[in-house]
């Protein structure tokens, strides 16, 4: 009797910790790639959460874009370049990517910036591990 | 008008003319149309000066004038980025213009195979294309029908030989813009989301440019005509 409370009191123990475990782990990463440096941003776990990119381009222009993320994909939120045409591309989420012309993609050619979204599966298959979680700034 | 005249006088009117044109090209941003789905789609009108240089002066005045309107257009109006850009796209349009003008059916005929053999590739892969890949499909079956109508058209008049250069021209045009930009932003991905969809686009936009460019030759009574 006494070694089935244990057990119970283990596993009730548990529980709320694997729980915690699974909400921990991000449904998608976004490759950030730009002319001089490419990283890796995990999507928010719960919340949304706008990541500043302020670059200074070959040509000594400062350029800025903002990335938006939420628990379901991203879009760019920001841009400091003519066209807007980045701003215009929409929303990508995991389930949209597939339908979208360009796919994972969300492009702005005039600041030089790429941005790519990944389930963890795939991530895991370009980089060997999960990037680490470091860098993002909450709003 | 002696010769010498006559050339920097043509000059300067092409490179005007592509500023111009420039200026309208942002002036009509097709993206709009295409509900911002695809960045950076432009008619392309500048880019057609180009082939009227191929047709009216020789390969030296085609490489100045292609340097004067990427780095004018690119001071006046856009970044370095673009400049960029459009210098990769420029030098591939134009050595393959300059290659097919003299027989722009084959040209039209030699877009329009590699288009059909990158799409029954990507088919083979593919067998069901579905979502993003079925765009690409399309997309690029899109610039083998128009590649292979204009080697038709052409082969039936021969004076529209200006349809198959301007669609071999813009064809290359973006496919010397993606090659760069994927090595620029190291994102080798470009070349089977953003080209083929590009690639598309611009043999369409091609065909169209080089219709109009055909009218404007023959109202300045150039000859285009092939054998």
């Amino acid at each position: 009797m006494k070694k089935l409370a244990i057990i119970l009191l283990a596993l009730l123990l548990a529980l709320p910790a694997y729980g915690e475990e699974e909400k921990t782990m991000p449904s998608g990463y976004v490759l950030v790639s730009t002319a001089t440096q490419a990283g890796w941003l995990p999507l928010p776990i719960e919340g949304e959460q706008s990541f500043p990119l302020a670059q200074l381009l070959p040509d000594g222009t400062q350029s800025l874009n903002v990335i938006h993320l939420t628990p379901e994909g991203m879009w760019m939120e920001e841009a400091s370049c003519e066209g807007q045409d980045c701003v215009g591309q929409g929303e990508v989420t995991l389930e949209n990517r597939d339908e979208r012309i360009l796919y994972n993609m969300i492009i702005c050619l005039p600041n030089q910036v790429v941005l790519q979204l990944y389930t963890p599966e795939e991530t895991m298959e370009m980089l060997g591990e999960l990037p680490e979680i470091t860098g993002q700034k909450e709003e | 008008m002696n010769s010498t005249a006559r050339k920097v006088a043509r000059f300067g009117l092409l490179a005007s003319l592509s500023l111009v044109l420039g200026f309208l090209d942002r002036a009509i941003p097709l993206t709009w149309f295409l509900s911002g789905a695809v960045p950076g789609i432009k008619l392309g009108l500048a880019n057609t000066v180009l082939l009227y240089a191929v047709y009216l002066m020789d390969w030296r005045g085609c490489v100045l004038l292609m340097l004067a309107k990427v780095f004018l257009s690119g001071f006046l109006f856009g970044s370095m980025s673009a400049i960029l850009y459009s210098l990769s796209g420029g030098v591939l349009s134009l050595i393959v213009m300059l290659l097919v003008r003299k027989n722009a059916k084959v040209g039209a005929l030699v877009i329009g195979l590699l288009a059909l053999l990158s799409d029954l590739f990507l088919l083979s892969r593919n067998p069901a294309p579905r979502g993003q890949m079925l765009w690409c499909v399309l997309l690029i079956a899109l610039a083998s029908i128009a590649a292979f109508a204009a080697f038709v058209y052409i082969r039936k008049n021969p004076a529209f030989a200006v349809l198959g250069t301007s669609l071999a021209g813009a064809v290359a045009h973006n496919v010397g813009q993606i090659l760069v930009a994927s090595t620029v932003l190291r994102t080798p991905q470009l070349l089977y989301t953003y080209l083929p969809v590009l690639v598309g686009i611009g043999a369409v936009v091609g065909c169209l440019t080089g219709v109009v460019a055909q009218r404007v030759f023959r109202a300045l009574r150039v000859e285009t005509n092939q054998p």
